[in-house]
């Protein structure tokens, strides 16, 4: 019987300090790969940037790969999101689309590494879950954003407005999920 | 109340979505409520998930039995997940146990049940309780989790693993009525021995009827008695001598001696013979009366899974006598380490008791630095390997045969050298 799925690193006592396996490198790349996607997005964006906001949020997405049921992937998207809000002056939508969707990738990857220990063995159901459910909020996102480019120019869309679209559109699964245990219920 | 909790990923979605949306409504900017949209849509999708129901978990529990390097399995079963609900599960490992996966396992429940299969593997003999597995239910959005109270961890008793020998020497002093020895006197069996004239009590399928009708009297066939051996298998575990990694990796004297003990009691017990066990050194566990048949091996197995070494020291060298008889093949496994086997050995021998001595202590150790650390404990250990040769040396001349276990055949010589040797009459102290 095959005890590791990779390579398995131990020390002198034979005790296991970690595995190396394909799934784990996809997996802290998928934690790491978005954050730096987000930065070079922020830092071409603002090109006055300092550099060491996105030194900062690497290490920080490293620390999050690493411990994903912490409080360090919640450091990591206030970070972005907070170096974004201070840096970014003009503002358009591709650029925004991307690094609100690199959060979010980042935001699944870190959340589903939480599952359990890390190297664990997936299922595949549950890989396709999740990047079904990625795509769906994905999806989402991309169609708000189109709505708010189209407008854009057209008629004055305050935050306001777009914010209660998003709550609308988010509290809508929301409502019918309550609904349908309501009516299982009676 | 309801048992789930929330997971870190729920509180980042609220805290980060919502915290940004308030923040561009506040700026008035349109991109900060677009970065928030998504993880307010996560945030808002998980808060909806948020089951009621609370999960059933079973698993397997209990005490099971297996040899070793036998694969078994931790299975759980939880039901009443929520729809798209994942489990995860872990069983931790622990040494001389082997886990796939080592890290656990993350499996679907489409419909409202999920079930795992861990793969355990035991490397090594022994009683022990393995560790408590865990695991966690979380709903689709991975928001809430659910964690049922621990499960026990099984008792396994892991029995030394067994194989087959291939070995055509007979054992020396066959007793009893049935077994596959050939005895060493003419009676019922199916060893032909001689063609000779019929006696009184002969049995008539037995007439040889060319020689009759050749010679004009009856003759018959005559066989050797078919016929068992009484073996004893004495198991030193005063000391264990090395490091264990299991099955598959070094072995330590204990480990040699425990394998090799069960390779020959299931190699006599499988030609019929009666075969016991007396072993020193481990509390608990000392003596297993001699029978015969594949219970007795069992029985076998199971004491030896419970020996633990160096729990029993200072026991009478004369309690080794205890039960043997003259004609019994006693089998000594023994890294002899420790000076009062080898004055068993000298006891029994002196009783008119067939010994082999079999030496258990593993090659690398008989011939390396030993267990310790330092320059002292090497150079001490050195010096007993040197009193060591010289007591294998000495048995040897007086006639004690010493083998080293290198595997099942080891034995085979030395059984035939010892049959041939008892057919010789001599006298022994009694």
């Amino acid at each position: 019987m095959s005890t590791t799925s990779g390579l398995s690193f131990r020390d002198r006592q034979g005790h296991r300090i970690g595995t190396l396996s394909v799934a784990n490198v996809l997996a802290w790349l998928a934690i790491v790969a978005p954050v730096i996607v987000a930065a070079e997005v922020i830092r071409v964006a603002a090109p006055t940037s300092p550099w060491w906001p996105a030194v900062v949020l690497v290490l920080l997405a490293v620390a999050a790969a690493d411990l994903p049921d912490s409080m360090f992937p919640l450091s990591t998207v206030l970070g972005a999101a907070g170096w974004w809000i201070a840096v970014v002056e003009d503002v358009r939508l591709g650029p925004t689309v991307v690094v609100a969707l690199a959060l979010l990738v980042f935001h699944v990857a870190a959340g589903h590494a939480a599952l359990g220990p890390p190297g664990r063995d997936d299922d595949r159901a549950v890989l396709r879950g999740v990047v079904a459910r990625l795509a769906q909020v994905g999806a989402l996102t991309v169609v708000l954003a189109a709505v708010a480019g189209a407008a854009t120019g057209r008629v004055d869309v305050p935050p306001v407005a777009l914010g209660l679209a998003l709550l609308a559109t988010g509290a809508l699964p929301w409502l019918a999920g309550r609904w349908k245990r309501s009516a299982a219920g009676h | 109340m309801n048992p789930w909790r929330a997971t870190h990923a729920h509180l980042r979605a609220v805290v980060a979505g919502f915290g940004l949306l308030v923040a561009g409504l506040v700026l008035g900017r349109v991109d900060v409520v677009l970065l928030a949209a998504p993880l307010v849509l996560v945030a808002i999708a998980g808060q909806a998930a948020r089951p009621d129901e609370v999960p059933v978990g079973r698993a397997t529990e209990g005490a099971l039995t297996v040899h070793e390097s036998e694969e078994f399995g931790w299975r759980t079963v939880v039901t009443g997940m929520p729809p798209g609900g994942t489990l995860a599960a872990f069983h931790p490992g622990q040494r001389w146990l082997d886990v796939e996966p080592e890290d656990g396992r993350l499996v679907a429940a489409p419909d409202g049940t999920a079930t795992t299969d861990i793969a355990l593997r035991a490397t090594r003999w022994g009683r022990r309780r393995l560790g408590g597995p865990v695991v966690t239910a979380y709903d689709a959005w991975g928001a809430w989790r659910w964690t049922p109270d621990p499960f026990p961890g099984l008792q396994v008793t892991v029995l030394p693993a067994t194989e087959p020998v291939d070995s055509s020497a007979p054992a020396p002093h066959p007793h009893g009525l049935v077994g596959m020895e050939r005895a060493g006197r003419p009676g019922e069996g199916t060893e032909f021995a001689k063609v000779r004239a019929f006696e009184p009590g002969d049995r008539l399928r037995r007439i040889h009827w060319p020689t009759s009708a050749r010679t004009g009297r009856l003759h018959v066939t005559a066989t050797y008695a078919d016929q068992d051996a009484h073996v004893v298998v004495l198991v030193d575990a005063v000391n264990d001598v090395g490091d264990s990694e299991g099955i598959d990796g070094v072995h330590s004297s204990m480990d040699v001696t425990v394998r090799a003990a069960a390779v020959l009691a299931d190699h006599f017990l499988r030609r019929g013979d009666r075969v016991g066990m007396r072993v020193f050194g481990a509390w608990g566990v000392s003596f297993v009366p001699s029978s015969s048949g594949r219970m007795q091996l069992r029985r076998l197995l199971d004491t030896m899974s419970l020996i633990e070494p160096g729990t029993a020291r200072g026991e009478d060298a004369l309690a080794a006598r205890q039960a043997l008889g003259a004609g019994t093949l006693a089998l000594m496994l023994s890294p002899l380490i420790e000076p009062a086997s080898t004055r068993q050995v000298a006891m029994l021998t002196s009783a008119g008791i067939d010994v082999v001595v079999i030496d258990t202590l593993p090659q690398e150790l008989a011939e390396g630095v030993g267990p310790g650390t330092t320059e002292q404990e090497a150079l001490a250990w050195r010096l007993r390997m040197l009193q060591r040769r010289l007591e294998r040396d000495q048995m040897a001349s007086l006639g004690i045969p010493v083998v080293t276990w290198t595997g099942p055949h080891s034995l085979d010589q030395v059984l035939r050298d010892l049959t041939r040797r008892s057919a010789v009459p001599r006298l022994g102290r009694r």
